[in-house]
């Protein structure tokens, strides 16, 4: 039983409290002002922003554990909004159909990057990072640097069925999540990831198809990065290619906090969307504090190996030899 | 010139008790042999040696004085070489880089001088007769000559005590014999020599005095022309040595499971034709470079052979990849267990159901049945584990591989393949791994065992087929065979009395 | 070796490939035209301003190029390709006056005229500035917050830390705002030229302080969708820079009250004219062209959105 709680997830959840805590605490409100943190608004806010992030960094936790790495989601992402942009505003396509079209973005560049990796055997970091140019400048070159503003043809203030629409991020990553928590835990795919991951050659050997799963893991991650793009072009309104830039690293960053080893082979989807939710609350909080404007990046960036220490620490007590 | 002393050492992991008071004296300028099966104990009396680990109780004296290594480069302070087992090389680095890694020579402000790790690199190999250079990649340096490597860089330094274990498990005897000459020239300066291996023959040649461990304890030390092999063997295991048993016979006129028929893959292996009949265990033995574990994973469809035809169960067999080879019933226990067998990151029974996963394809995963089919094969395996949920690293070398092995057998296999399904096992392991091949090949499997470890060959096989420089040489019945005929249709052209 | 011989041989290739130089033929002017960066979406008029007065006048090409994102050391790449190129005039706006002022003078220094536009280097060799007094129109939007305040009120800025142009245009805010003692600035929110960041800040002052009297943005991020700008309530005066479509659309749902417009086409149409005078020798009257800007409400939100439509040649 002491297993269970010794979990990676545990702890990551344990840290994204603590951060709560610390803010409600910090950014007490004096008089009788209610607390701009610890508000229902607020928390949908967060949730809002997070998803974005969120759902991106479940695709690239299953890359990371599959012994990879990618860097093409924030440009994904971009590229995505331009697509649906494009089919929704000029083409004038409903919006359904725009949105489903747009996933095939993300189909696309998970197989472009496999075929990078697998078969032209470049290294995922190199293979990725042409990806993520080439989807970049896609977006510059179909925009022509304007943008689509999908948000002129949207109902304002989008209510379905009584709820907001800003929820859509929020459900999609957690539908996500749970969907691929449990895929990654118990369905042979999910082991298969974690055998290529730990040790390539053993998986080979065992008779994994390596190359299939290494491939269903970056077409996953495309995949969900155009979700995310997907859910952005809705909320935010705007079809443009330089959107989500520099995401990646963030979406990394969460999937690294929430326990996945760049190594390959460890990590999980849970805690890769408790990582984005840790750095969602960073980046909301982080703002109401008056006069750390200049100190946003810092802390930001204080707050990540502070994070991948107490880690470190953690699992360290918890090995027996 | 230093003694060794351990006095009373103890050593708990957890639950698990690694030294329980072991005490022994290694005199100076002695080679000296520690010998015991697996999960003796004597990994663990060598991490404290090493700096790696420090005993829980008890001290280790060294020329006398007492020492309390905390890490690594202290004990390397104090004078102990360590040689292991693992390639412990950096292969992105060159030789010179290896030897002194860690301890570069550098000169005023710390710049690195590459000059005279470079000439001392070449003293180190014309001393060791080692005929690689300083500035050759490691990567490229065949397996002999990095152990060798390894001995130069314990000696790069003012090194005491020389500690080698199991330096020949990927030698071959002329290799063997480079290796003992070295040795007692080093013995004959005076460099205390503590020898770790399961190769009595060797021990036998090389070391003055023999201790064994056995559990975690010092079981006796013995002094080598007063002692014999199966004395040494009943000391560590506590029980008379296996003796071959008796196999049943296989029907001769039964269709062979699996045919391969003048199969060759470029200039690894040449023509080569055999059969496997059901419930026959058929040895393949060479040395080193004879081209076997080519032939094994070609087989295994890891690599295209370039001509010839393999046929399972009289069927035409095209295979691809080691999938194709799962899906059709054929099973490869590699050689190198750690890095093609074992997946560290996933817990024992993770690792005992993957080959059986990835065959069914992508669907759920029954969690109980899979804890049950676990329990029952660590069971049937003899597997010794803390627990199914730890990961491979908490088990020793022989259970490791009785894990890689079992992970095959889950998948029921028409067609088992083993390379050196004994190498760096324990003699108590090895016995148990000896008669689960005899237990499948009794229920139908047929067995095909590529092992250099002679013994290994004539106990288990009922046909041995001897490779040489990728060719097949010849067959003898295991019923007649000799170590002296396997090994001459092994090293010349002319099989001697079959 | 060979590795070494690889690499000579690489860069034999491609030096001989950029020396290669300009193609010969009709001499017509060639002008760069430098935005900050490519994805800021007003800088496009720029260049259709500039293509269509090019085309008008048929002596002038036009080519339009900058760094993808706000990225100084891309900027000054950029500059640095045309310096070489030798065009015969460079019209830019410039990312960061400081960094970007010695590749300016380096310019003027190997024969090629520079203007700026929208954002100035003051302290370079560059002949003209065209565009708007940042700090004036800081002021302008200073005033109107006032106004629609009646002088008291709480008010949040947003802005993008680093741009010289932002900063000035601040400041000027600050300086007509300080006049008013009745009025008080609760926060200064950095959106790092994120526009989703901005929807994200103005959600979250939004939840911070309901009751604020106005919002006052010194770039466009929040006009440039409908969704930005939803979680404010009616009560909140909103006050921003840039005025291109759908910003005016804003205005008309009542959700922005005051948008200052610069002079998006002329950035492009009028440096090109500058450029092109210079090099017929006549100078400008003087190095400050205040393009002047214009400030769009409900009142006149119709006829400056016909105007718009002209002058894209719509």
């Amino acid at each position: 039983m002491m297993r269970f709680w010794r979990q990676r997830e545990f702890s990551t959840a344990a840290i994204l409290l603590a951060e709560i805590i610390f803010f409600a605490w910090y950014l007490w409100p004096d008089g009788d002002r209610s607390h701009p943190f610890l508000n229902r608004n607020n928390f949908l806010l967060i949730l809002k922003y997070s998803s974005i992030y969120g759902i991106a960094t479940i695709g690239a936790a299953v890359v990371i554990i599959s012994g990879g790495v990618d860097l093409a989601p924030g440009a994904v992402i971009g590229l995505t909004t331009v697509v649906m942009g494009y089919l929704f505003v000029e083409a004038g396509w409903p919006l359904w159909a725009a949105g489903s079209a747009a996933l095939l973005v993300g189909v696309a560049t998970g197989l472009l990057s496999s075929w990078l990796i697998i078969r032209v055997k470049l290294p995922p970091f190199i293979a990725t990072l042409g990806v993520m140019g080439i989807l970049r400048g896609a977006g510059f070159i179909i925009t022509q640097a304007r943008f689509y503003d999908l948000s002129a043809k949207l109902p304002r203030n989008w209510h379905v069925a009584g709820v907001s629409i800003d929820w859509l991020g929020p459900a999609v990553m957690v539908a996500a999540a749970i969907v691929f928590q449990r895929l990654m835990t118990g369905y042979q795919w999910g082991r298969n990831v974690q055998a290529v991951g730990g040790n390539e050659m053993a998986a080979l050997f065992s008779g994994v198809p390596v190359g299939l799963i290494k491939s269903s893991a970056y077409v996953l991650s495309g995949v969900l990065a155009a979700a995310s793009g997907v859910v952005l072009a809705v909320v935010q309104g705007q079809g443009k290619a330089d959107l989500a830039t520099g995401y990646e690293l963030d979406i990394i960053a969460s999937a690294v906090v929430g326990g996945a080893s760049l190594v390959g082979g460890r990590g999980s989807v849970a805690g890769a969307v408790l990582g984005a939710l840790i750095f969602g609350v960073l980046r909301n909080a982080l703002p109401q504090i008056s006069g750390a404007t200049f100190y946003d990046r810092l802390i930001v960036g204080v707050v990540v190996i502070g994070i991948v220490v107490m880690d470190q620490v953690l699992t360290r007590r918890g090995s027996t030899a | 010139m230093a003694s060794l002393d351990f006095i009373d050492v103890r050593k708990s992991f957890g639950a698990v008790q690694a030294l329980r008071g072991v005490s022994f004296r290694v005199e100076s300028g002695e080679t000296h042999a520690v010998v015991g099966e697996n999960g003796a104990g004597k990994s663990t009396l060598l991490k404290i040696l090493a700096g790696i680990t420090r005993p829980d109780a008890g001290s280790v004296k060294l020329a006398e004085q007492v020492f309390d290594h905390a890490s690594p480069r202290e004990a390397l302070a104090g004078g102990i070489g360590m040689v292991f087992q693992e390639r412990l090389a950096f292969p992105n680095l060159s030789v010179a880089a290896n030897i002194f890694a860690g301890r570069e020579i550098t000169r005023a402000g710390g710049r690195l001088d590459h000059g005279a790790m470079r000439a001392r690199t070449r003293e180190l190999l014309n001393e060791l007769r080692v005929p690689v250079g300083p500035d050759d990649p490691m990567e490229h340096v065949s397996a002999a000559n990095a152990q060798l490597v390894q001995v130069a860089r314990a000696l790069a330094f003012d090194c005491r005590v020389l500690v080698l274990d199991e330096p020949t498990t990927s030698l071959t005897d002329a290799e063997v014999d480079h290796l003992f000459r070295i040795l007692l020239e080093l013995k004959a300066r005076g460099v205390t020599i503590l020898f770790v291996s399961h190769r009595l023959p060797e021990v036998f040649r090389l070391c003055e005095r023999i201790t064994v461990m056995r559990d975690g304890g010092h079981a006796g030390t013995f002094v080598t022309n007063e002692t014999t092999p199966d004395a040494i063997v009943r000391a560590m295991v506590g029980r008379e040595p296996p003796v071959r048993l008796s196999r049943p016979a296989v029907d001769p006129s039964a269709p062979p499971v699996l045919s391969v028929r003048n199969l060759s893959r470029g200039h690894k292996f040449h023509d080569v034709s055999l059969d496997v009949r059901p419930g026959e265990i058929v040895g393949v033995f060479g040395l080193v470079g004879s081209g076997r574990t080519e032939l094994l994973e070609t087989l295994f469809g890891i690599a295209q052979p370039t001509q010839g035809a393999v046929h399972l169960r009289g069927q035409p067999l095209v295979l691809r990849s080691a999938r194709d080879a799962s899906r059709a019933g054929i099973a490869l226990v590699p050689e190198d267990r750690q890095r093609l067998g074992l997946h560290f990151n996933l817990n024992i029974r993770h690792n005992l159901s993957l080959a059986a996963a990835a065959r069914t394809g992508l669907g759920r995963i029954d969690t109980r049945a899979e804890i049950r089919a676990s329990e029952e094969m660590a069971r049937s395996l003899a597997l010794r584990m803390p627990s199914l949920r730890h990961e491979p690293d908490a088990l020793s070398g022989g259970n490791q591989q009785k894990c890689v092995a079992g992970k095959w057998l889950t998948t029921s296999p028409v067609v088992l393949l083993l390379d050196e399904p004994t190498k760096g096992v324990d003699v108590g392991a090895k016995f148990e791994i000896h008669n689960l091949i005899r237990a499948r090949a009794a229920e139908g499997m047929a067995c095909l065992v590529v092992s250099s470890d002679l013994p290994e060959v004539l106990a288990l096989a009922d046909r041995i087929l001897v490779m040489r420089e990728g060719r097949l040489r010849g067959e003898l019945p295991g019923t007649t065979a000799t170590e002296e005929n396997v090994m001459a249709l092994a090293t010349h052209d002319e099989a001697v009395g079959a | 070796m060979k590795r070494l011989a690889l690499l000579i041989v690489t860069v034999a290739v491609a030096g001989w490939a950029c020396a290669g130089g300009t193609p010969e033929g009709p001499r017509k002017l060639k002008f760069a035209l430098i935005p900050k960066a490519l994805d800021i979406p007003v800088f496009n008029y720029a260049n259709q301003g500039a293509q269509k007065l090019a085309a008008e006048l048929g002596d002038v090409e036009v080519i339009y190029r900058g760094p993808d994102h706000a990225d100084e050391l891309k900027a000054q790449e950029v500059l640095e390709s045309f310096i070489s190129q030798k065009v015969d005039g460079i019209a830019i706006s410039v990312l960061n006056a400081e960094f970007l002022t010695p590749t300016i003078d380096k310019a003027v220094a190997a024969g090629i005229p520079v203007v700026t536009w929208d954002s100035d280097a003051p302290a370079s060799k560059r002949f003209a500035f065209y565009g708007v007094d940042d700090f004036k129109s800081g002021q302008e939007m200073g005033r109107q917050a006032a106004e629609l305040l009646g002088g008291k009120g709480t008010v949040a800025f947003l802005t993008s830390l680093g741009a010289y142009n932002l900063g000035r245009r601040l400041d000027g805010v600050k300086d007509v705002l300080a006049k008013h003692p009745g009025i008080k600035v609760v926060e200064t929110y950095d959106c790092q030229e994120d526009s989703v960041k901005a929807s994200q800040l103005i959600a979250s002052g939004t939840n911070r302080y309901p009751d604020l009297g106005a919002w006052i943005s010194v770039g466009g991020w929040p006009v440039f969708t409908q969704s930005a700008l939803a979680p404010v309530p009616a009560t909140t005066k909103v006050i921003s820079f840039d005025t291109n479509p759908p910003a005016p659309d804003l205005i008309r749902a009542g959700k922005v009250q005051v948008l200052i417009g610069q002079k998006y086409f002329g950035w492009g149409s009028e440096t090109v004219k500058l450029l092109r005078d210079y090099i017929k020798g006549a100078k400008p009257a003087s190095t400050i062209i205040d393009s002047g800007v214009d400030v769009v409400t409900a009142k006149n939100v119709d006829e400056y959105t016909a105007l718009w439509k002209k002058m894209e040649g719509k």
